[in-house]
């Protein structure tokens, strides 16, 4: 489920780091751009993991900050496909199953991966399973699923456009057609021994 | 930025919770060290998050009862099956503890194992990476 990517950098360091011990400070602004962001092809990175080379501090003319070119690890959330896990339904429509995990919401397991013979239920807004003749098992919002991990899919956004001075300027013509592509996503299936909820196979 | 190797180790659950949960407490102290000359130091709102998910999910799974000691034992107990190693970081990580999770773990389970050697798995697994409690309470 988690990866080592090694990255190299230029990062600025702040004059108000100086007090910190280089080290620290390097780890502090790595996280500050890094943590909870999605790097297209890498995928979710957490958080540093380790510094493998730090090089000389440089003072560009104009600014009282020190660059320091670095190469370190992060710890990157990025299942290979084919990986089993284990997440949360958070809806249910008649186009599939949308899945979270607490720290990443953009699983989707479409209609044509689920079970054969499941079927929506527009009543429940549920997807229901029927293993056989007599049986019937719902997957309801909130419980906890099995899934594998079929497809994985990058998308390459523009920076999100932010007024100069702090003041986000909301792009009002612009959100309303954009329906919010995730810049990371993942398909998944849900079918075969052992998946779809977690309750059921214990 | 450069992305110098994309995947350059697999990590499991259990050393991503040991490494969140070392940093945490390195911050933790240095927070308070700053604190004490009355310098405090706020940290990344990112960062935070992230890491409260994180360990929320974690902490919920198998991961959070695991130990190096339990992996290696299970590792050294498991060696002369051959599993791939994808396939022994997600015993790891999902800890499986019937037959059928573990089919869907093992690609062709049936035909590259029999029952004794997929209960031999399932043994190695209750008897290292299980924790008491759990084992309680199933």
């Amino acid at each position: 489920m988690f990866i080592l990517t090694r990255f190299t950098d230029l990062i600025r360091l702040d004059p108000t780091s100086f007090k910190k011990p280089l080290n620290d400070a390097i780890v502090d602004e790595i996280n500050n751009c890094y943590a909870n962001k999605i790097i297209d092809g890498v995928g979710l990175c957490i958080c540093v993991y380790d510094l493998i080379t730090v090089g000389e501090g440089q003072v560009m003319s104009g600014d009282g900050a020190a660059f320091v070119k670095i190469t370190f690890r992060m710890v990157v959330f990025r299942p290979f496909v084919g990986e089993v896990l284990e997440g949360w339904i958070s809806s249910c429509t008649a186009e599939g199953i949308k899945v979270k995990m607490e720290f990443f919401d953009d699983i989707f397991i479409p209609a044509h991966l689920l079970f054969e013979n499941s079927q929506f239920v527009a009543r429940e807004q549920a997807w229901m399973w029927c293993p056989d003749e007599e049986q019937e098992l719902f997957l309801d919002t909130n419980e906890k699923i099995r899934f594998r991990i079929e497809q994985e899919k990058f998308q390459d956004l523009p920076p999100l456009k932010q007024g100069y001075a702090g003041s986000a300027a909301p792009n009002d013509e612009q959100d309303p057609e954009k329906p919010g592509v995730p810049p990371y996503s993942l398909i998944a299936s849900c079918q075969g021994e052992g998946m779809g909820l977690v309750s059921w196979w214990e | 930025m450069k992305v110098e190797k994309t995947r350059e180790a697999l990590l499991s659950n259990f050393e991503v919770l040991a490494h969140v949960r070392d940093q945490e407490r390195a911050r933790r102290m240095s927070q308070s060290a700053s604190a004490a000359s009355n310098q405090g130091t706020s940290h990344a709102e990112n960062l935070e998050t992230v890491i409260y998910e994180l360990k929320d999910y974690l902490n919920k799974s198998p991961a959070a009862s695991q130990s190096p000691e339990a992996i290696t034992l299970f590792l050294q107990k498991i060696n002369h099956l051959g599993l791939e190693k994808a396939e022994r970081l997600q015993l790891i990580n999902s800890v499986p503890t019937s037959i059928v999770s573990l089919y869907s773990l093992i690609e062709e389970c049936d035909q590259r194992y029999n029952e004794d050697q997929c209960e031999e798995i399932l043994d190695a697994i209750r008897t290292t990476l299980v924790s008491e409690e759990d084992a309680i309470a199933e």
